[in-house]
């Protein structure tokens, strides 16, 4: 069962307030930082009572426990048989080294959940990493490696015109599963770039060792910078086509009678022609009233295929 | 009632979810899905478990709330953490950690009587201890058994309980990340990672994080896909929101990478026909008998799979051929590498230097168009063998041209 309280996130924060506890390392205010840090914003109301009024008979009122040989719990026949549909992905050996994961003892006698092949991305394109070359997999960890020790990677690369070497930082891999490839987010001595992982020749531990760097989430991904806005009207579903379609980026619609909408959608700008080409697919249910650029960018497509037929 | 955080059925806040981060832009009073009061509750629980990417504003119809998440800014399903909201007793609790606790190591074997002894200890550490009786503990042992929690194993006529041995998964951690995003049902990987120290070193691009709303259906469609069995669903119509029941043998689960919508394609036993069905608009799925023509079914949808472009077996069983040449400068060569990774089932010919030829045959070629259209400004040639659907791919192309004002 997928929606069970074992899994809950008020079990996990219990747990680490009961490991506190159980060190004498537990203070109210040690209790309100921790369940800020891992439960919902307005967990710490239930919480805190239910343990120091000893409602739960996990604790008493001094934040005593008799809980004291807790250990992580056990992981449940769902978890097991998740791990062993994973071990059997092509893309898991990217990240086996010394151990497989399908050798585990533990998950020897689990079935799968699942097998890859019921699973068919229909509209994945059809020219992915190649996740079984060896050469491809051991550029991965070493990206992997040097992304957890912030460490730097002297790669050689395959551009458009010709072979660079570059020493950079890598500090994230991005993956799309609409492409089915990864790239790896890199600081060097220009700024950030971003490079196709399949187009690595090589990459070795850097020159640079002595430095390291990280970077946070926030940091790492350039989010929407640009801002385009569409107007559409409900028919054959398009609202809903269009909703989903880019629910992935950040987005605000609003209803302007009974059948038009707006959509403003936030896009990074790089990723434009791509946003012009997904724009066209929907036709004449959407159209894009600002800005003026990406308009054009739109009625140039559109000029262009009427001289085509011309 | 007093308010709490945490609920006991998903169902309500999946419908919620759903119409908060897709839609968004309707009002408490349009919102008919239950009552003003299932609202109010709904939209402080999402508020609770994704406060940080809830936002409104005010429209003509009142407040409009809204969830607003860029899919990159987040290295784990935000959506995921309503699964984690499932509710609880006293009891539950009291009894997960104590006996757990209790049973610490592998090598501690215990009757449900000895548990019962030793769960004496902890009461006595407490004033007014919870008082269990027999079958409520005997019921949790199973539970637990059952769940993999713990091992019950036959010893003459006593039955003792221990721990599962544990598997080490920190090697496997950012695999484990990994598969959480990527893969179906990837919320159970997002509970094995609570376990596992943090650190995130994926971001995802072209990431659509709406199937965390559909898991429970998606898990038990695969299931019953792996066993070969049939599947009871209840089902709702897109628009009219009317709910009919069906069986189906599951035989794929068909994921688009481009708007995150989720099928399950198999044999509609009543209609006797292979059949797609949206997850987001299945209600619950219950696992029937093994089919036994399932092989048969299965080999049947391979077959079919070659002429399908999108999830459409469209009418009739019959095929529509579908044509198109587009041209390309020298260099944009780039073109024709585009045909060929999004041909899909289609078939790409070069027929020079700077033009190429895309042909397929599909049961639903209206599924093909919104593809077509990201050529234009390269069609040279197009032709389908479906009057009505060449005859929409023009008029709709006219209706662009005017839309912008692209004069001839």
């Amino acid at each position: 069962m997928l929606f069970s309280e074992i899994y809950s996130t008020y079990y996990k924060t219990v747990s680490i307030l009961l490991k506190l506890a159980a060190k004498g390392e537990l203070t109210e205010k040690r209790m309100r930082q921790e369940i800020k840090a891992h439960a919902y914003g307005e967990s710490a109301l239930t919480i805190i009572p239910a343990l120091t009024s000893e409602q739960w008979q996990l604790m008493n009122r001094e934040l005593q426990t008799p809980i004291v040989h807790q250990k992580e719990r056990p992981y449940t026949n769902l978890e097991l048989r998740f791990l062993k549909t994973i071990s059997q992905d092509p893309r898991m050996a990217l990240f086996e080294t010394e151990t497989r994961l399908s050798e585990l003892e533990e998950l020897r006698a689990v079935k799968p959940l699942f097998l890859p092949e019921d699973v068919v991305y229909f509209d994945q394109y059809l020219d992915g990493d190649p996740y079984r070359d060896h050469r491809y997999q051991e550029v991965f960890r070493r990206l992997l490696k040097s992304i957890h020790e912030g460490s730097a990677v002297d790669i050689l690369y395959e551009g458009p015109r010709g072979i660079k070497s570059y020493s950079c930082f890598p500090y994230r891999l991005e993956y799309s599963e609409k492409d089915d490839k990864f790239r790896v987010l890199v600081k060097w001595s220009k700024g950030t770039m971003t490079l196709n992982l399949a187009r690595i020749q090589e990459a070795a531990p850097g020159t640079e060792q002595a430095q390291t760097y990280k970077m946070s989430l926030s940091q790492a991904v350039s989010y929407g910078n640009s801002k385009c806005v569409l107007e559409l009207v409900d028919e054959r579903n398009a609202l809903e086509r269009v909703l989903l379609h880019f629910a992935h980026l950040e987005k605000t619609a609003e209803q302007l009678d009974g059948r038009h909408y707006r959509v403003t959608l936030l896009y990074d700008h790089n990723d434009e022609t791509e946003l012009v080409i997904r724009i066209l697919s929907f036709g004449p249910m959407v159209r894009v009233v600002e800005p003026e650029s990406f308009v054009n960018l739109i009625r140039e497509r559109l000029y262009a295929q009427r001289k085509l037929e011309q | 009632m007093a308010y709490s955080e945490l609920i006991k059925n998903f169902d309500r806040i999946r419908t919620y979810m759903r119409e908060f981060y897709v839609y968004g832009f309707r009002s408490r009073s349009e919102i008919s899905e239950k009552s003003i009061r299932s609202y109010d509750e709904e939209r402080r629980h999402i508020e609770d478990y994704l406060g940080e990417h809830m936002g409104f504003r005010i429209g003509p119809e009142g407040k409009q709330v809204f969830l607003s998440i860029d899919a990159r800014s987040s290295a784990h399903n935000p959506l995921y953490s309503a699964w984690k909201s499932k509710s609880f007793t006293d009891g539950d609790i009291f009894l997960h950690f104590t006996l757990l606790d209790i049973l610490h190591d592998t090598d501690i074997l215990l009757t449900q009587q000895e548990i019962m002894e030793r769960m004496e200890d902890y009461n006595s550490f407490f004033a007014n201890p919870i008082t269990l009786d027999e079958s409520t503990i005997r019921k949790k042992l199973k539970e637990y058994t059952q769940l993999g929690l713990l091992v019950s194993e036959k010893q003459g006529r006593r039955v003792l309980y221990h721990r599962p041995p544990r598997p080490a998964l920190l090697p496997f951690r950012d695999a484990i990340a990994f598969f959480s995003e990527v893969e179906s049902c990837g919320v159970v990987g997002s509970f094995l990672l609570d376990t596992l120290p943090e650190e995130d070193v994926f971001v995802y691009k072209h990431h659509y994080i709406t199937q965390a709303m559909d898991s429970q259906v998606c898990l038990q469609l695969l299931m019953a896909l792996r066993e070969g069995r049939f599947a009871a669903m209840k089902t709702v119509t897109r628009r009219s929101k009317i709910q009919r029941n069906t069986v189906i043998t599951p035989l794929k689960l068909y994921v688009s990478t481009q708007n995150g919508r989720q099928y399950i394609v198999g044999w509609d036993v009543l209609e006797k026909q292979m059949k797609s069905y949206r997850l987001d608009y299945i209600r619950s799925v219950k696992p029937g008998e093994v089919d036994a023509d399932f092989k048969e079914k299965k080999g049947l949808l391979l077959e079919m799979g070659k002429h399908l472009w999108g999830v459409s077996f469209g009418t009739g069983g019959s095929l529509t051929h579908v044509e198109f040449t587009v041209g390309f400068g020298a260099y944009e060569q780039y073109i024709y590498e585009r045909l060929l990774r999004e041909r899909r089932c289609g078939k790409v010919e070069r027929l020079s230097q700077n033009t190429a030829r895309f042909t397929a045959d599909v049961y639903d070629s209206t599924e093909m168009l919104p593809w077509i259209r990201s050529f234009i400004c390269r069609i040279l040639e197009l032709h389908i063998s479906d009057p009505a659907v060449e005859k929409k791919f023009f008029d709709d192309l006219n209706a662009m041209y005017e839309m912008y004002s692209v004069d001839t």
